[in-house]
């Protein structure tokens, strides 16, 4: 081997041992994968039980056609106090229901209920799978419908479009997880996922301004660009979102705890707070503190708490 | 095999081979908690397809492809897990932490990620160039030609930076 050759091996070594891996690790990558194997059966019952679901009610839909013109399949969403999320098949009936895009291979519509448009009543916000007439290419549908039959709708790769100098974002797909004020009132918004990791689920917060549907983005600050919030945690993280109020006014506040080494005892916490301009997030304030699982900052870190909206880990 | 008879085997298997995976990983990626996040991506991925690997004795170049692929994912997708903050780092945060650079380090940084990879792979894993080629989806005749051609570079960058130093 040559001198090149040697020196180089050094180097990565010297490379490697510089960035130790925390000393668990081993046994927290086994554990996530023990979680894990049960979460991935629950994932699967949740995607088959919402598969039959669909089935029947595209039979129902398929058998009604032959008598009869189809109209807009509307939930019976009026006087539901709450922002409320769900599975169920409320596909519009030109969705052409076809194997799911990958690569998640999910595509079951959920829903939530809230005040999205400030129009009285309680709208329903879906997010579905929408295959084009070959069958061929799909898209995720996002839509708000009133109880009017009011519709409101974007496709999902539109809304995390190149935009403002900010580059493209890249969804696998689309699960409303439920809707509350993170912009205080009276508007919802909607927080739906659009990624999912071993333990980390990525999301993103959409509501209606200005007549459209449009996605929450920090406007400034080292995230500037940022439309997709992580939550839940990892092996050396947790990520979390609440709504909270500075100076009368609503803010958004972003969370993490991750490991601080060498003791792996302590955690550094970090929170940043937004303020929201329309849908925007503007930066207020970065806070950090070293603290221990002991500390009740740790496990709201964890969890999106909005509201009624409370999504532990 | 099915997937709850994968999970002990996982344990037997894939478990000595975490630490070769963050040394894969936090070479592409030169973080630690996004290279601890990518194995355990890739060990949950790992996981599930186990039960379809065939070829037991090829498990660490199977396991370590699987690795670069998060890697690779990871450094597409922002926002993936963690937020960042930097004004707010400790200073003893482990990215800190370097040696004064080196020619060296400094000519390996200037290599593109693709090019870095098959060096890690073959000099510091002791990776053959069939393995490397599993590694990175490419033929072994393909590996050896990115191991020497990454060697090439790498040799350019460090006369450069010994003409600069001459300057």
């Amino acid at each position: 081997m040559s001198r090149l050759e040697n020196e180089l091996r050094r180097e990565f070594e010297r490379r490697v041992a510089s960035i130790p891996a925390r000393p668990d690790l081993r046994a927290q990558v086994s554990d996530t994968v023990a979680r894990h194997r049960s979460g991935v059966r629950v994932w699967q019952v949740t995607a088959a039980t919402a598969g039959l679901l669909l089935l029947g009610t595209i039979t129902f839909f398929g058998l009604v056609s032959r008598n009869s013109q189809v109209t807009p399949f509307v939930r019976p969403w009026a006087g539901v106090p709450s922002a409320v999320p769900s599975m169920s098949p409320t596909s519009a009936p030109s969705a052409t229901p076809s194997p799911c895009p990958p690569p998640a291979n999910y595509c079951a519509t959920t829903t939530a209920i809230g005040n999205f448009d400030d129009s009285g009543p309680s709208e329903v916000f879906s997010a579905s799978a929408i295959h084009d007439e070959s069958g061929g290419s799909a898209y995720w549908l996002l839509q708000v419908t009133a109880p009017n039959g009011h519709i409101v709708s974007a496709r999902l790769d539109s809304l995390l479009a190149a935009h403002d100098g900010c580059p493209t974002e890249v969804p696998d797909y689309a699960m409303v997880k439920g809707a509350a004020k993170f912009a205080g009132p009276p508007h919802d918004l909607a927080l739906v996922d659009i990624r999912r990791g071993a333990s980390t689920e990525s999301g993103i917060l959409v509501g209606i301004q200005n007549g459209n549907l449009q996605v929450a983005m920090v406007t400034n600050g080292a995230n500037r660009c940022q439309r997709i919030f992580p939550r839940s945690g990892s092996v050396t993280h947790g990520n979390g979102l609440a709504c909270g109020t500075v100076r009368s006014g609503p803010v958004l506040l972003v969370r993490q705890v991750e490991d601080h080494p060498p003791d792996y005892a302590h955690y550094d916490w970090y929170q940043a707070t937004y303020e929201w301009q329309g849908l925007q997030l503007s930066l207020l304030s970065l806070d950090h503190a070293v603290i221990t699982q002991n500390d009740s900052r740790f496990q709201p870190s964890y969890s999106v708490t909005c509201g009624s909206l409370r999504i532990p880990t | 095999m099915g997937a709850d008879e994968a999970l002990p085997a996982f344990d037997e298997i894939i478990g000595p081979l975490i630490s070769r995976g963050y040394a894969l990983a936090v070479t592409m990626l030169n973080d630690r908690t996004t290279a601890e996040d990518a194995v355990q991506e890739a060990s949950i991925k790992a996981w599930r397809k186990l039960p379809g690997l065939r070829d037991r004795s090829a498990i660490e170049p199977w396991f370590l492809s699987i690795v670069a692929n998060q890697c690779r994912s990871v450094r597409r997708a922002r926002w993936w897990s963690v937020l960042k903050l930097p004004d707010l780092r400790h200073p003893s945060a482990p990215q800190d932490q370097r040696v004064d650079p080196i020619d060296l380090d400094r000519a390996l940084d200037r290599l593109t990620p693709g090019d870095r990879l098959p060096l890690f792979l073959h000099f510091y894993m002791d990776m053959t160039f069939d393995q490397v080629g599993v590694v990175m989806g490419i033929s072994m005749t393909a590996a050896r030609s990115r191991v020497y051609r990454a060697l090439d570079l790498l040799r350019s960058e460090l006369h450069s930076e010994e003409a600069l130093d001459h300057v």
